[in-house]
């Protein structure tokens, strides 16, 4: 009897230690973006030359989808601009070949949220709001979850609508 | 409580490296000390009450001896909980700089609960002396200074588990909601779980080691002391593993790393230590190993401190990237100024609109050729004589001809009078070259 308490002991410190292995092994499947095909910095383009973020995603403000903006908005400026850079030698290959980036995704909405940018944009909301200050990094990363408490606590500060069928339909 | 809103001076990013250590060590002063004073506290009264129904002696005077041994005096309590308390509402306060999260009146409120809570369970401590003659105050104090003790720490679990969800800052906007997240409610529960597994090893350590061990322990006074701590600190150290995991488990997404769920599992190595030793010495009944379990149980306290830091460093990355950007345009904002005050004038006209030509728009533009953006003498045409509108362009510059050209020129943000100077140099360089 004695003998058993110290193997039951280590038997629920390494199931405890698996489930949080479990956990880690999770977000590094599921959660944790792939690095993207091209380190393009943010904070270059937003921050140091000041375009704003409507210089390449020209969709936000007409369409639900801010969208990836087209590798012509890239090439128009890049078929001259900075043409020793590595990155930019494989932004010109993708362009060569014809191919489209390979973007890994960081944002999205659950398929059962209606979200349009466009409203948003229009009702003042900055994009820094949602998506953080994309002037000062390097690399996109959620700085918010998207939870259902975070779209309501906001509509509720700001007095937005709050029926179901707003975000529901 | 706007003077609550501590905005001090913009740290740069050393300023900031420094004050994530200082909050960890700061930390590993309240958390265990705080632990301790609730713990002792609380299994005190209790005995203190066994005593009294079942009129057991040896309950009598544990709650007593417990009190006695763990609880410092205020001044001791000062230093171990009210000023690091507030030192870490400064350095988070520093880290979290100009952002609406309000830390520092989520600080500067607990300290403020801190100080009675402490005059309170240093009274508690004393009241012992009167235990017999007015047991009334004695419990009475007992269950306030329990109150107080469990709203700081209420208190400090909220102000710290806030900075690691920087979504809710703009959400929450003072305490009593804060301590509601449910967040916030899981991690107070495994502060007092922890505080008691803390506890039971702090009474073992400072009953059979400290200063050679309490004096006139009879052997079934040893006996039940050991068994009474050894047992409170290996029932409470597996249940805390439980709601460590967790708290490690629902960290928001972007405070999630490999080093949050590494060292998470290298603490739940040094927990799995803490408790076979307390299995080995409540079965040998061997108090010489009281000493390493204490040291583990700090151990394990400082690990779970360290993958706090590890989750909030995360979470705030961007904050330490914003702080850059900040000192970067104050820097320069004080060197303008500085030009400024020695006596530059502002300089204006095609000769100073040349400079400005040279400094951004030759990136682009040549007046001959097409480069990224069109040449000049192609789209100058429509300008001549017309300045006011080319200054207005260069200041708001639309797209024209998407085919050709799909991003729109860049807005500098220039003032009017530096795009105006473009403007001049521009068109007279144009005219001298048609």
């Amino acid at each position: 009897m004695r003998n058993i308490v110290p193997i039951l002991l280590f038997g629920f410190f390494a199931t405890m230690s698996a489930a949080l292995m479990g956990f880690g092994a999770y977000w590094d499947t599921f959660e944790h973006a792939e690095p993207q095909p091209i380190a393009f910095p943010h904070d270059t383009h937003a921050g140091k030359l000041g375009l704003e973020c409507t210089h390449c995603h020209t969709s936000v403000e007409k369409s639900r989808f801010a969208t990836v903006p087209a590798m012509s908005i890239c090439m128009s400026c890049h078929e001259n601009a900075q043409i020793d850079s590595p990155e930019l030698d494989k932004l010109k290959e993708y362009w060569t070949n014809k191919e489209p980036v390979p973007w890994v995704r960081i944002h999205s909405m659950a398929d059962h949220v209606y979200f349009s940018h466009k409203r948003h944009i229009k009702a003042g909301v900055e994009c820094a709001t949602c998506h953080g200050d994309m002037t000062v990094v390097k690399e996109v990363k959620k700085v918010r979850t998207f939870s259902m408490g975070f779209c309501v606590g906001c509509h509720r500060a700001n007095n937005a609508p709050q029926e179901c069928s707003t975000c529901h339909k | 409580m706007e003077f609550l809103q501590l905005n001090l001076s913009a740290p740069k990013a050393s300023d900031v490296e420094i004050a994530r250590y200082v909050v960890i060590l700061l930390s590993l002063l309240v958390v265990p000390y705080l632990s301790i004073l609730f713990g002792t506290t609380l299994l005190s009264l209790g005995l203190s009450w066994r005593g009294k129904t079942e009129e057991d002696a040896k309950f009598t005077r544990l709650s007593h001896d417990m009190a006695d041994r763990l609880i410092g005096g205020f001044g001791v309590s000062s230093i171990m909980v009210l000023l690091p308390i507030l030192t870490m509402g400064i350095s988070f306060s520093q880290i979290l700089y100009n952002t609406d999260s309000n830390i520092f009146q989520y600080f500067f409120l607990t300290f403020l609960i801190a100080i009675p809570a402490l005059i309170l369970t240093n009274m508690y401590k004393k009241s012992f002396e009167t235990r017999d003659a007015n047991p009334t105050g004695h419990y009475l104090l007992g269950l306030l200074a329990l109150g107080g003790l469990k709203t700081t720490i209420w208190g400090f679990v909220s102000s710290v588990t806030i900075i690691t969800f920087p979504e809710k800052w703009p959400l929450i906007q003072s305490l009593i909601p804060l301590t509601f997240d449910w967040n916030v409610v899981i991690r107070f529960l495994h502060f007092i779980v922890a505080s008691l597994a803390i506890t039971g090893a702090a009474l073992l350590f400072f009953f059979f080691r400290w200063d050679d061990g309490l004096e006139d322990m009879d052997e079934g006074y040893r006996k039940y002391v050991r068994n009474f701590g050894g047992g409170v600190a290996l029932g409470f150290a597996i249940l805390q593993t439980l709601f460590y995991v967790w708290s490690i488990g629902t960290v928001p997404e972007f405070a999630k790393s490999m080093s949050l769920y590494g060292v998470g599992v290298g603490g739940m190595f040094v927990l799995f230590l803490t408790t076979f030793l307390l299995y080995k010495l409540l079965s040998e009944g061997n108090t010489s190993l009281v000493t390493p379990i204490f040291v583990l149980m700090l151990g394990f306290v400082l690990m779970s401190l360290v993958d706090d830091g590890v989750a909030r460093d995360n979470a705030l990355k961007y904050q330490h990237y914003a702080l850059d950007q900040f000192n970067e345009k104050r820097e320069a904002e004080v060197a303008a100024a500085r030009a400024e005050q020695s006596g530059g004038a502002v300089l204006t006209g095609p000769e100073y609109g040349k400079t400005v030509y040279e400094t951004y728009c030759i990136a682009c533009h040549d007046f001959n050729n097409k480069l990224i953006g069109p040449s000049y003498m192609s789209v100058l045409p429509k300008y001549e004589g017309k300045l006011d509108e080319l200054t207005e362009y260069i200041k708001n510059p639309v797209r024209v001809n998407p085919e050709e050209y799909p991003a729109p020129m860049m807005n500098t943000g220039w003032s009017d009078n530096d795009a105006k100077a473009a403007a001049e140099y521009l068109l007279d360089e144009y005219n001298k070259r048609k």
